[in-house]
């Protein structure tokens, strides 16, 4: 991890609202993290991109409209693409392998 | 031509063509088969070519035979467009008292007295006359020409009609070689029409009969070139006979001869009582009951058998007949022997008495026609063409013989343990009988056999074929039963799944969200303190509702579980739950002969296992835990022991998962047992039976149906 | 007025004659005039056509049925008849003798009548004369001829026969000469058949209907019946009595012209 006097900046894309805002609160509290934004769809998140630079994506995989396997794809045909952390309930192996393969760093 | 105009032509055509096609068939129907006429030999072995109006026609050695004495017999051929022709025939009379000839250019025949339009031409014995006439449902004669010295009856004559135009002329060759002909000219005469035989009050026989079409040659050369004279119907006003009248008394003479009978004649039954031994003359008069194989007759006082009879003119049931030989008493009955048979008059039919088998047995109705019911047992042929029924009635059996190459499809229908009802002649005579029962019944055709009922439906094959029906159908039931079962099962999966995802929407993130607002409350805090303690055991029960989610949510699988792969899933389950735990070992045992484990039972017991598993690595802390699948004769049993810490069954920590695990035992009929022993580890066990076979699997979707049978499970599980 | 005719081949075919009353209903003729062989078995029969509004004219015979619109009788007067021949009988045998009647027979009403009439005749006006056998009717003539023989064989001395019918007539003079006792024995018979025997005396007398008048009366009815005029429900033909004297007379020669008989 390199250290860095910018805080880091992190956009939170999930669908539901409680896990934003708890994600929201407890990052929060981090100094060294600064939320960017709480997408609640792809599109959005994809606008949120195009506005302002952003370092980490929290992702989660299962979204309505654009999902996040779809999402990373796109991501990484633009240039200054986050890095991706996956967030899921979901533990399917092929979904993992998936999201990886996409370029999700975890 | 426009359009319309070639459209309409067309139409026109079209109807015309139609119209001359209908007209074409119908003229061809009307006109009969016959289409144009040419020379044709009668061929009177084809049925279908003559049409009978009264009279019992026969056909034999390439004669055809009227044996009936009614007023009116007639035999049609021939086409109704037939307009010239001739016919010619050789006829024989077989009676003295009436007229037997040919008819020409006849239509709209029917049965009864002179019951048609058309000619007639004949021989008529009763005044030795040549005949000639016209019949439009009543007798015209035009002609009666004498012949000398008498037309003879039982003698062959040869005879010519002829229609050419409206002359008509008819010639006849005696046997004596003479010829005597005559022809009339009927104005307004009937232009065409049928040929065919005719008699009148008595028997006839023709045979060569031939149909030529007739020219105006032909017409000459019977008239010998003379224009005949004009038909008049010849008025015979029955007083004014000329004197001398003797000639008219001959007739009368030979109808009183041929009918006269003798007055000495016996009863039947009186000749049971002659001496025995001895062969006595007797004369008797009796009514035919059977021709074949022996002639049997019957008067009001009984019956006999006339076997080896002369008979002087073909005689047929229902004919009384004037017998004389010798009677020879039997037993029973009488048999007349040498006997000379001579027919009176017919159409005088014996009424059968109805009795029962018993009555016959007695030998009362020896040679008499009865009418008897049975029970058929049995079929035969024998020797001589005899086709025999073997019948059963109460206490005595009998046979019933047919003689006769008769279509036997009559015969071989008859179907055993039927009911049936026949009418003949009641026999003891041990000839027939073969001394195996006490009578028997001589039936003059297969045709008195009358079935009155078929036999029981309910005979061994049918009463099985029942029960195998009703089986195969109570299976096909429960088979489709079983497999609506399955897809409900599917379909309950499937909506599992869908509710998997919907769970996971709501619920667990929520769950993620409230943990990651406890914690960064939590970070607030420092350690110590009742809120930090508070907060940390909501953090913990967040943590743990959203375990029991994910759990909850993993186990919704989408895939319909095998029974095969019960125990790997289990272990998979385990090994995941572990995880980074390696501390914990899992060992998964599997006894008996494994089996197919239905659908319902294989998804309880995983379940039920999951919930084990997580229970035992989640709360026990075990070093060991093992999963057991063992298959017996009729059950399944699924172990899940651990080595944990164990916990108390009372202390109502009995959470949803112990009574998740329990609803799901009691839905499939399985025994659940807990037991727990604290400081030394928890074995939850499940017992599930196997169906062995559809009826027991019957028996018990019926017990797990019945409410009782449930409350005796629930008390089951503790 | 087209006219269809026909009859059984047999004299007692009853079965046939029903038969052809129905098929004649079935080709729609306007009306239906029929002698029944039987009384009884024609009842039905006629009241079905009367039931589908076909008029008949019944002849020869009481059905029972009462006559009206629709159903009217034409007979021969049987009172009459039987006493024609009671008459004759008592005549020729001068008021003394034994007589034997043969042809009895129940099917047919008009001839109980006749036969009825007979007795009463004889027993109230020629109480001499006995009737000492009585035979019933049979099937054909040949029968009948047996029958008589048998009786003229017998014990008792005949001197007259009565035959009531047609077929017992023939019978009954067939058994007088097969027996020889044409001259000897009297016959006096009914409906004309014979006629030779009328004019040498081996029939004495026949009771004839007037079968020529009935006929004519039948399709005058039926005309009427068909126009809507009411017609006297019975009429009755008084018979003819034929003798050897009066066989060639007009009377006689009106009802036994016809052109089709077959002549003897």
């Amino acid at each position: 991890m390199t250290c860095s006097e910018r805080p880091v900046r992190i956009l939170i894309v999930d669908d539901h609202p409680v896990v934003r805002a708890g994600l929201l609160t407890l990052l929060g509290k981090e100094p060294r993290l600064a939320v960017v934004g709480a997408a609640h769809c792809g599109e959005e998140a994809i606008s949120t991109i195009a506005a302002a630079p952003v370092d980490v994506l929290l992702l989660d995989l299962r979204m309505p409209g654009i999902s996040g396997i779809d999402l990373l794809g796109i991501l990484r045909r633009g240039n200054r693409a986050p890095a991706v952390i996956i967030l899921s309930s979901y533990e399917y192996e092929e979904e993992i392998y998936q999201a990886v393969k996409a370029g999700a760093r975890g | 031509m426009t359009m319309a105009g070639r459209r309409i032509a067309v139409a026109a055509g079209i109807v015309l063509l139609l119209a001359g096609g209908v007209a074409g068939v119908w003229l061809y129907r009307t006109l009969g088969h016959g289409g144009p006429l040419k020379t044709v030999y009668a061929a009177f072995d084809k049925q279908d070519d003559w049409k009978e109006y009264g009279g019992t026609w026969q056909y034999v050695d390439g004669v055809m035979r009227n044996i009936s004495d009614e007023r009116g017999a007639k035999l049609m051929s021939g086409s109704v467009g037939w307009t010239n022709y001739s016919v010619e025939a050789d006829v024989l009379l077989l009676g003295q008292y009436g007229d037997a000839g040919l008819i020409l250019r006849a239509s709209d025949e029917e049965q009864g007295v002179d019951a048609y339009h058309g000619y007639m031409a004949g021989l008529r014995d009763l005044d030795n006359a040549l005949l000639l006439g016209r019949a439009d449902y009543g007798w015209k004669e035009y002609v009666a020409k004498t012949i000398a010295p008498r037309v003879y009856a039982q003698q062959w004559y040869h005879l010519k009609f002829l229609a050419y135009g409206c002359d008509f002329a008819v010639a006849t060759t005696t046997p004596s070689g003479e010829t005597i002909s005559a022809a009339v000219e009927d104005p307004g005469c009937l232009p065409a029409g049928r040929f065919g035989l005719k008699s009148y009050n008595t028997g006839a026989e023709w045979k060569n009969v031939v149909v030529r079409p007739a020219t105006a040659q032909d017409l000459a050369s019977m008239t010998g070139g003379v224009t005949p004279p004009r038909a008049e119907p010849n008025a015979y006003p029955l007083g004014s006979i000329p004197a001398p009248y003797d000639r008219y008394f001959e007739p009368l003479q030979r109808d009183l001869e041929a009918h006269h009978s003798d007055i000495n004649a016996r009863t039947i039954d009186s000749l049971r009582l002659l001496p025995p031994d001895v062969s006595t003359q007797v004369t008797l008069h009796g009514v035919v009951t059977l021709t074949s194989p022996v002639l049997y007759v019957q008067d009001s006082t009984g019956g006999l058998a006339i076997p080896a009879a002369h008979i002087q003119a073909p005689v047929e049931i229902g004919d009384e007949i004037e017998a004389h030989g010798d009677a020879v008493p039997r037993d029973f009955s009488s048999v007349l022997e040498h006997a000379d048979v001579r027919p009176l008059w017919s159409h005088t039919p014996v009424l059968p008495v109805a009795v029962t088998a018993y009555q016959a047995s007695t030998g009362a109705f020896d040679a008499e026609y009865i009418e008897i019911e049975g029970v058929l047992q049995g079929k035969q042929d024998e020797e001589g063409n005899r086709h025999v029924l073997v019948l059963d009635d109460g206490s005595q059996s009998f046979r019933a013989i047919a003689v006769g190459e008769g279509p036997t499809a009559h015969f071989g229908n008859l179907k055993l343990r039927s009911r049936i009802r026949l009418r003949g002649i009641c026999v003891v005579d041990p000839a027939y009988t073969k001394d195996q029962t006490s009578f028997a019944v001589l039936l003059p055709s297969l045709r008195d056999v009358e079935v009155l009922a078929g036999p029981p439906w309910w005979t061994t094959g049918h009463v099985l074929a029942l029960i195998i029906g009703t089986l195969l159908l109570i299976l096909s039931g429960f088979a489709c039963y079983i497999q609506i079962e399955r897809w409900r099962m599917r379909a309950v999966l499937k909506e599992r799944e869908r509710l998997a995802h919907d769970m996971h929407d709501t619920l667990a993130q929520s769950f993620a969200g409230l943990g990651f607002q406890l914690e960064a409350m939590q970070q607030e805090l420092h350690e110590g303190g009742e809120v930090a303690s508070q907060l940390k055991l909501a953090r913990a029960m967040v943590r743990d509702s959203h375990e029991e989610a994910r759990r909850s949510i993993a186990a919704l699988r989408p895939d319909p579980l095998e029974s095969a792969e019960l125990l790997p899933a289990l272990k998979s389950c385990a090994a995941r739950m572990i995880n980074s735990n390696t501390a914990i070992q899992i060992e998964t045992v599997c006894e008996g002969s494994e089996r197919s484990i239905p659908l319902r039972t294989a998804d309880a017991l995983l379940h039920i296992g999951q919930e084990a598993i997580t229970n035992a690595v989640r709360h026990a802390h075990p070093s060991h835990v093992r999963i057991m699948l063992m298959y017996a004769k009729n059950s399944v049993e699924l172990v899940v022991a651990d080595d944990g810490c164990g916990f108390h069954l009372s202390s109502g920590s009995a959470g949803f998962g112990t009574r998740g695990m329990q609803r799901r035992a009691a839905a499939i009929g399985a025994k659940l047992k807990l037991s727990s022993v604290a400081g030394r580890g928890t074995t939850v066990r499940v017992s599930a039976s196997l169906p062995l076979s559809f009826p027991k699997a019957l028996w018990r979707t019926v017990r797990m149906v019945q409410p009782w049978k449930r409350d005796r499970n629930e008390h089951d599980m503790q | 007025m087209e006219i269809y005719w026909n009859a059984p081949m047999r004299d007692d075919d009853m079965p046939s004659q029903i038969a052809l009353v129905e098929r004649s209903v079935a080709r729609g003729y306007g009306g239906i005039v029929v002698a029944p062989i039987e009384t009884l078995p024609m009842r039905t029969p006629i009241r079905r056509l009367m039931a589908r509004g076909v008029p008949v004219v019944v002849v020869g015979t009481d059905l029972g049925i009462p006559a009206g619109p629709g159903l009217s009788y034409v007979m021969s007067d049987e009172q009459l008849a039987g006493q024609m021949a009671g008459r004759r009988i008592g005549t020729i045998l001068h008021g003394q003798g034994n007589v034997a009647i043969v042809g009895i027979r129940p099917q047919l009403t008009s001839l109980v009548e006749r036969e009825r009439s007979l007795e009463a005749t004889l027993v109230r006006e020629f109480p001499g004369i006995r009737v000492v056998v009585r035979r019933f009717g049979l099937a054909g003539a040949p029968q009948e001829q047996l029958s008589a023989n048998e009786i003229l064989s017998g014990g008792e001395r005949i001197d007259a026969i009565a035959a009531l019918t047609l077929g017992s007539t023939r019978g009954a003079y067939y058994a007088l000469v097969a027996t020889g006792k044409e001259k000897t024995v009297k016959l006096v018979g009914f409906d004309q058949d014979l006629i030779p025997p009328l004019r040498t005396g081996g029939i004495d007398a026949v009771v004839a209907q007037n079968t020529y008048a009935m006929g004519r009366i039948a399709i005058e009815k039926l005309d009427q019946e068909r126009h809507g005029i009411a017609t006297p429900g019975v009429t009755r033909v008084p018979p003819v009595l034929m003798t050897q004297e009066n066989i060639d007379s007009a009377e006689i020669h009106a009802i036994l012209d016809l052109s089709w008989w077959k002549g003897q």
